[in-house]
């Protein structure tokens, strides 16, 4: 097999950044990833801007639109718009010197209609506030705006994986002996999987909080949803997203040791800052949702340890599925509060109190099917691995 | 093994964040009250009060420029004891306190540990003020097996996840398949039993028995602009909600008018500087009544105005200006009432006693005079 080494130009490092050459058409491909890097920082911001939005709705009652977990929220709109424009420019030069790569076309796409749908959302989502007062957590335009979120994060994923596919799969066809060439690009491909992924987790568990949170009765509008689906929706949802981003990340990660904990130990961190600190009196608990680390390590070292991968994968599965009470808290309390005390508010000061009070009591309602989806999160990130056809690279690259 | 060390630590060091819940601090608290110019020092010994042991507390009245009240000011206070510790509020109370040195000192046996607070109300006879003053005290196991275990449980878990790592990394090739998949198993199994533990026993126990905070309202500087007005002439009403005790998620001050039909046209908001808009409840519309929120409504009988902040820290003061303007002859009244959330006691209110109105809660009412004409008023004779 011949190789021209001009088309292989672009996976050279340059040794000092130069515009020129990072703007040439042999960087695409760099281009292109870069834009998917920024959609993701994006909507990393925006999901942390949103999560301090439903604390600070809870703990201040804004009666404006204008605060600053809504800017917050939006800067990461307009970082996200800004590598979006990266990545169209980039993809159409793509096309244009390589061949159509579909999982690049999907990416494209899906990061193109998801931001679309942000900043269609943006607009309506004010003039709804400005018709009907401050909406709850669940309404039309805020619904919108989290599933551009998702689709966005998805896309640029997508992106960032078949940046790093293509990257190791050409690279092994055009080299044999890679091992250094592979352990270098670990440095660079790690924390793109991070910045991938962590978006894409804090959307989707906002998607789970917004059909089970009891956030959505407002003047005019009730679409709070009903306490028993709404526990059910979190009992099965949380421990199937936790599980699977944890599983699939670790499989990203070429299934070595501490992909897992950085990446729990990121999504805990985001949590208990958006979360836990700005109530003051839920900063003395901080220590108990640490501890969350636990389980997260207990997985990690049995993945990356077990030689039996089915029975490390369904032993992970349930630690991390049966964890999701605690890793939720403090706003779980508010599903399962309803459901007990048939009272969707907690006073916020009360919401450590009411959460340890009742933990004992909800908890051995909830293992046993939490535990059963966090096995099949963590056999989902498996077959999703196998469907992106990125087995066979991960398995060359775990044994280099 | 950056990452092992890294955890180990962090976990290691949020333990002692977990200790310091129950850590005693003897500094001495202070409590200042701006409007008797008051100053009330409290400090309590032992350092570190343990259950059924004798503590005694001592507190200290000072006025606003530093010194001890004269030997000719005779104090009495009042001291009340509350704690949620067992998970039911108890009360003791101390009466009948005396002292012409502004000093006096109590013994008190804690009964349980977790957190007490301690209310005072001292009582001035020149000038003469009431004072009310909130401390706290926290009160620690007997020995200390809470800290204990926790403390134990993290080393367990760092040393568990360095054999690990040691095993994997180091030793590998010296431990035979079976002796390695006997260390996972042990490893993990103990990672998540002393997190199993932990979320389940001993931390529920230390949080559950956490102070509450316990916010305390109190209405002053109200003032009318004139005890008499004419019929269809404007006064104004002005006055001051500030929290003396612990911060409230939500406090709100209420100005009823059981003279008005409805507040459009007669009474107006000058001056509020809440941090949300105060709101407009008409005759009829459902509000909640006996310090239940909106635990238990009811149709209001009469207009009134609820200014409230979210959150409501402790000691901030908030003040509003109402223009009102009565519509008939007579007695004018203003009921008005300050409540906090959460309510968890009898000093979550104010007034704290007295008279109640159509919602169960206390209430204090204040009236001006409306005649036919203000002149008139002047120029009548006595007889």
């Amino acid at each position: 097999m011949n190789f021209d080494k001009r088309a292989f130009s672009f996976l050279q490092k340059p040794r000092t950044f130069d515009l020129r050459l990072f703007l040439s058409p042999s960087y695409t491909m760099i281009r292109f990833v870069f834009g998917c890097t920024l959609v993701s920082i994006g909507m990393f911001v925006s999901a942390a801007g949103g999560s301090w939005d439903i604390s600070n709705h809870l703990l201040n009652k804004p009666e404006t639109f204008f605060s600053i977990p809504h800017a917050v929220l939006y800067s990461g709109v307009a970082l996200a718009i800004f590598g979006l424009i990266i990545v169209r420019m980039a993809y159409r030069k793509y096309v244009s010197i390589y061949n159509n790569d579909s999982k690049i076309k999907i990416s494209s796409k899906l990061i193109f209609v998801g931001i679309s749908m942000l900043v269609v959302a943006g607009p309506i989502d004010f003039a709804w506030h400005s018709a009907f007062g401050l909406d709850g957590l669940l309404s039309p335009p805020h619904f919108v705006l989290l599933s551009g979120m998702i689709v966005s994060s998805l896309g640029a994923m997508l992106g960032i994986i078949s940046y790093v596919s293509a990257h190791d799969d050409r690279k092994m066809n055009y080299k044999k002996e890679l091992s250094t060439e592979v352990k270098t690009s670990i440095t660079i491909y790690l924390p793109l999987i991070f910045i991938g992924l962590l978006p894409l987790w804090m959307t989707l568990d906002g998607l789970i909080g917004m059909f089970s949170l009891p956030f959505s009765n407002t003047q005019y509008f009730n679409f709070n949803p009903n306490p028993f689906l709404a526990a059910a929706l979190a009992t099965l949802g949380y421990p199937l997203l936790i599980s699977f981003i944890l599983c699939f990340s670790f499989h990203l990660g070429k299934r070595k040791f501490g992909v897992v904990s950085v990446m729990g130990a990121s999504y805990l961190a985001i949590h208990a800052i958006t979360a836990i600190v700005p109530n003051e009196s839920l900063i003395p608990t901080l220590t108990f949702y640490i501890l969350n680390l636990l389980p997260i390590l207990a997985s990690d070292i049995l993945l990356s340890s077990s030689a039996n991968r089915r029975l490390s994968v369904y032993v992970s599965g349930l630690i991390l599925g049966s964890s999701f009470l605690m890793m939720q808290y403090p706003l779980i309390t508010y599903v399962y509060n309803e459901v007990f005390t048939k009272q969707s508010f907690v006073w916020p000061s009360l919401l450590s109190s009411s959460y340890f009070g009742m933990i004992g009591s909800v908890y051995p309602l909830v293992v046993g099917p939490a535990a059963a989806m966090g096995i099949v999160g963590a056999i989902l990130a498996g077959k999703v691995i196998d469907r992106l056809s990125l087995s066979p690279i991960i398995e060359c690259r775990s044994r280099c | 093994m950056r990452i092992v060390v890294t955890g180990a630590s962090l976990t290691l060091l949020l333990s002692l964040l977990v200790i310091t819940v129950y850590a005693q601090s003897n500094e001495t608290q202070i409590w200042t009250d701006t409007e008797n110019n008051v100053k009330i020092l409290f400090t309590y010994s032992p350092k570190n009060p343990v259950v059924d042991k004798p503590t005694v507390l001592h507190f200290s009245v000072f006025s606003g420029g530093g010194k001890q009240v004269s030997s000719q000011n005779l104090l009495t206070g009042t001291l009340v004891i509350i704690t949620n510790s067992t998970g039911h509020e108890r009360t003791f109370k101390f009466n009948h306190l005396h002292t012409t040195n502004g000093t006096f000192s109590v013994k008190y046996l804690f009964p349980d540990s977790g957190f007490y607070q301690i209310i005072t109300r001292i009582n001035s006879n020149n000038p003469p003020s009431i004072s009310l003053a909130s401390f706290s005290v926290i009160v620690t196991p007997e020995t200390g097996s809470l800290s204990f275990i926790i403390t134990l449980l993290v080393i367990i878990s760092a040393l568990v996840a360095g054999v690990t790592y040691f095993v994997r990394t180091k030793h590998r090739y010296h431990f035979n398949k079976r002796t390695e998949i006997f260390i996972l198993i042990v490893s993990v199994s103990s990672l998540v039993s002393v997190y199993f533990f932990l979320s389940f026993y001993i931390f529920p126990h230390l949080y559950i028995s956490l102070p509450r905070l316990k916010p305390m309202p109190e209405i002053h500087d109200v003032s009318l602009s004139s005890p008499v007005v004419g019929i269809g002439q404007r006064f104004t009403l002005t006055l001051s909600d500030i929290n003396i005790g612990d911060s409230a998620d939500f406090q709100t001050i209420s100005a009823g008018f059981p003279n008005l039909t409805t507040t459009y046209g007669f009474v107006k908001i000058i001056h509020s500087d809440f941090i949300q808009k105060p709101i407009l409840i008409k005759k009829d519309e459902m509000v909640g009544s006996s310090y239940q929120g909106t635990g238990n409504l009811i149709s209001a009988k009469y207009p009134s105005i609820e200014a409230f902040s979210r959150p409501w820290h402790s000691q901030v003061t908030h003040h509003i200006e109402f223009e009102i303007t009565p519509i008939s002859i007579g007695r004018f009244v203003i009921l008005l009432k300050s409540v906090a959330f959460p309510h968890l006691n009898q000093f979550a209110h104010f007034p704290l006693n007295g008279l109640r109105d159509y919602q169960s809660e206390f209430v204090k009412a204040y009236s001006i005079l409306v005649v036919k004409d203000r002149k008139y008023l002047h120029t009548r004779s006595p007889n």
